[in-house]
C-alpha cells in the first residue's frame, strides 16, 4: 500500500519534471525559412523562459512589445529592427526579460512622443546588452523599470546637426540600475538619470553629446566611476541630488561660455575623487552645493580649474593637483565658505625650509584678476598684461579683496600620487 | 569730380538712420530666440536643448532672461527677483521655438509628455488650445495665474 503511494509520488514528480523541461528554454527562431517569419508572431507564441532567436535580416514590423516574463530576445548575425522613421522599435513590458545582439534603428522624429529604440516600461530585472542603436530619437529608455542592467551597447544618434534629439540612455523613475561599458555618441544627453536613485554608472564612454555627456536630476545615492566624458557640448551636469559618488572619471574638452567639465548644482553631500578635469572652459563648477569632499583630482589645462560660488558651503578640497590652468580657483564673492587644504598648485612660489613636503607660506589660489573677470568678463582681454601680473602679485603679498577662506595653508611641494 | 550723393540728401539719410536707431533702441522689446544647446537656463543653469519647452522674461531694462521650462520661469517669477516685474513669455508647444505671452497662454499640467524639469507642464497659445490637446496628452488645463499659485519647487511632480 505504502509502496503504491511512493510509486505514484515518484511518477508524479517525474511527470512534472518532464513537463517543466519541455516548458523551459524553447528556441523560437525567426527569419527567412525559419519557423516564424516575423518577430511579432514569435513573441505572440512565446512562453515564459523561451528564447526568441532572430536571424540576420531586416525586420519592418509594428512596435514589438515583449509581454512574456523571463523571455530572451536574441539576435544572431545582427538582425536589423527598423522603425521606418515612424515608431518606437521594441518595448519590454514584462519582468526578467533579456534583449541582446540586435540592431535597432530609425524611430524617426516626433514632437509629441518620446520614441525610443528600446523602452523598458514598468518592468523589473531587465537586461539590455550588446545591442547597436542607430539613428533613433531616444536610444534606451527605462521608464519605471527597477533593477535593470544596460551594458555593452553601442549607441549613435541620428544626423549630427539635428537639433531635435532625445537622450542615449534615459532613466526615469528607475532605481537600482546598472549602466556599464556603453558607448554613446551624438545624443542630446548621453546618459540621463531623472528621479532614478541607487544607480551605478561605470566604464561608459559618452562623447559629442549635443548637451551633456551625463546628466543627473533628482537622483539620490548614485555612483559613477571610470567613465570617459569628452567633447560634450556643455560637459556633465549633476543637479538636485544627495549623496553622489563621482570617482575616477575623465571630463575632457568641453569648451564654451556655459560649458563645464562637471557642473554641480544643489548637491548635498558627496565625494568627487580621483577624477581628471582636462581642457574644459571650466573644469568643475560648484553652485548651491554643500558638504562635498573633493579629493585627489587632477585639474589640467582648463580655463578655470574650479569655480566655487559663494552659496556653496562646507566643501573641502584636499590633495588635488592644479597645473596649467589659466585660473585655478575663482568665486563670485569675498565670503566664500569652502576650504582648500593640502593641494598641489603649479603656481605656488613658496618654499619649504623644514622639508616636510608642505610649503611654509600659504597659497592664495584666487587671483584678484579672476574676481575682476567674474564681474566684467570682457576684462579677460587683459589676461597676459603686465599690469594684471602686478595687481596679482600685490594681492598675493597683501590680500585685501580675495576671499579669506579660500587659502591653502598647507600647499604641497610635490604633486600628490 | 562729381560727388556720389548730394550733401543735402546725405544729411537726410543720416537723420533717418539716427531716427531708426533711436526707435530700435527705445521700442518695446520682445522675446529673443533661444539658441539651442548654447543658452543656459537663467534659473537652473541647464543648457536649453528642447525647442518645445521654455520661457523668457523681458525686464524693464530690456535685459532678457531665458528659461528651459515653464517650471523654471514660474520658480523665477515667485522668487524675489521675479517680484520686480517684467514681461513673461512661454513657448507655444505647437510651434516650437515661438513665444506667446504667459498671461494669455494655456497650460497642461501632469500631461503624458515630459518637460525639462520633470513636472510635465506644457504651454500653448491659449487655454482653448490646451483643452484641445488635453484629449490626447492628458493632464489639467491651467492659466498662468493658476499655475503660479499651485506649482511647487522643481522636482516635485
Amino acid at each position: 500500500m505504502r509502496n503504491a503511494v511512493m510509486r505514484r509520488a515518484v511518477l508524479t514528480a517525474l511527470l512534472s519534471l518532464a513537463a517543466a523541461s519541455t516548458a523551459r528554454a524553447t528556441d523560437l527562431t525567426v527569419g527567412p525559412g525559419a519557423r516564424f517569419a516575423t518577430i511579432t508572431a514569435a513573441l505572440a507564441a512565446a512562453q515564459p523562459g523561451d528564447r526568441v532567436l532572430v536571424r540576420a535580416g531586416t525586420y519592418r514590423e509594428a512596435t514589438l512589445v515583449v509581454r512574456t516574463p523571463r523571455l530572451t530576445v536574441q539576435g544572431d548575425g545582427w538582425p536589423v529592427l527598423d522603425g521606418q522613421g515612424a515608431r518606437e522599435v521594441l518595448v519590454i513590458a514584462a519582468d526578467d526579460v533579456t534583449v541582446r545582439g540586435l540592431v535597432l534603428t530609425n524611430t524617426g522624429v516626433s514632437s509629441l512622443e518620446d520614441r525610443a529604440g528600446i523602452r523598458a516600461r514598468d518592468a523589473r530585472n531587465c537586461v539590455i546588452e550588446r545591442n547597436r542603436l542607430r539613428d533613433n530619437l531616444w536610444g534606451i529608455y527605462l521608464q519605471r523599470a527597477t533593477d535593470c542592467i544596460v551594458r555593452d551597447n553601442d549607441i549613435v544618434a541620428h544626423g549630427a546637426k539635428q537639433t531635435e534629439s532625445g537622450n542615449g540612455i534615459h532613466l526615469w523613475y528607475s532605481s537600482g540600475a546598472r549602466v556599464e561599458r556603453n558607448h554613446i555618441r551624438g545624443h542630446r544627453d548621453g546618459i540621463y538619470f531623472e528621479f532614478s536613485t541607487l544607480g551605478v554608472t561605470r566604464d561608459n564612454v559618452s562623447e559629442q553629446s549635443q548637451r551633456y555627456g551625463m546628466h543627473f536630476m533628482f537622483s539620490d545615492s548614485c555612483r559613477y566611476e571610470r567613465n570617459i566624458f569628452r567633447d560634450n557640448n556643455s560637459g556633465v551636469a549633476v543637479m538636485y541630488s544627495r549623496g553622489v559618488v563621482i570617482h575616477d572619471n575623465r571630463f575632457e574638452r568641453s569648451w564654451g561660455s556655459a560649458a563645464y567639465g562637471l557642473l554641480l548644482k544643489d548637491i548635498m553631500g558627496g565625494e568627487i575623487s580621483d577624477n581628471v578635469f582636462s581642457r574644459n572652459s571650466t573644469g568643475l563648477f560648484v553652485e548651491g552645493s554643500s558638504r562635498l569632499d573633493v579629493r585627489g583630482n587632477e585639474f589640467t589645462q582648463n580655463g578655470w580649474a574650479a569655480k566655487v560660488l559663494a552659496d556653496a558651503d562646507q566643501n573641502r578640497f584636499t590633495a588635488n593637483r592644479f597645473a596649467g590652468n589659466a585660473f585655478d580657483v575663482t568665486t563670485n564673492s569675498s565670503s566664500a565658505n569652502s576650504t582648500f587644504d593640502g593641494n598641489w598648485w603649479d603656481e605656488y612660489k613658496g618654499y619649504d625650509l623644514n622639508r616636510d613636503g608642505v610649503g611654509d607660506v600659504a597659497f592664495h589660489p584666487v587671483r584678484l584678476f579672476a574676481l575682476v573677470v567674474e564681474q566684467h568678463p570682457a576684462a579677460l582681454l587683459l589676461l597676459r598684461s603686465p599690469l594684471v601680473s602686478i595687481l596679482d602679485a600685490a594681492e598675493r603679498v597683501l590680500p585685501v579683496l580675495t576671499p579669506e577662506a579660500l587659502v591653502d595653508k598647507h600647499p604641497l611641494m610635490r604633486p600628490p600620487r | 569730380m562729381r560727388r556720389l550723393v548730394p550733401p543735402r540728401r546725405l544729411t537726410i539719410l543720416a537723420v533717418a538712420l539716427l531716427a531708426a536707431l533711436f526707435a530700435a533702441a527705445c521700442g518695446a522689446r520682445g522675446p529673443e530666440p533661444i539658441v539651442l544647446n548654447e543658452d543656459p537656463c537663467d534659473f537652473c543653469r541647464m543648457t536649453i536643448s528642447d525647442s518645445r519647452f521654455g520661457g523668457e522674461v523681458v525686464l524693464a531694462t530690456g535685459r532678457v532672461k531665458k528659461f528651459d521650462s515653464v517650471e523654471c520661469l514660474a520658480s523665477w517669477a515667485r522668487s524675489a527677483a521675479g517680484k520686480g516685474g517684467g514681461t513673461l513669455y512661454v513657448i507655444d508647444l505647437q510651434h516650437p521655438g515661438s513665444f506667446v505671452p504667459a498671461t494669455t497662454a494655456g497650460f497642461l499640467k501632469g500631461a503624458t509628455l515630459k518637460s525639462p524639469m520633470g513636472q510635465a507642464i506644457l504651454s500653448f497659445a491659449d487655454t482653448a488650445r490646451a483643452e484641445q490637446q488635453r484629449t490626447m496628452l492628458g493632464g489639467t488645463v491651467l492659466t498662468w495665474a493658476q499655475l503660479l499659485a499651485e506649482s511647487t519647487a522643481p522636482g516635485t511632480p
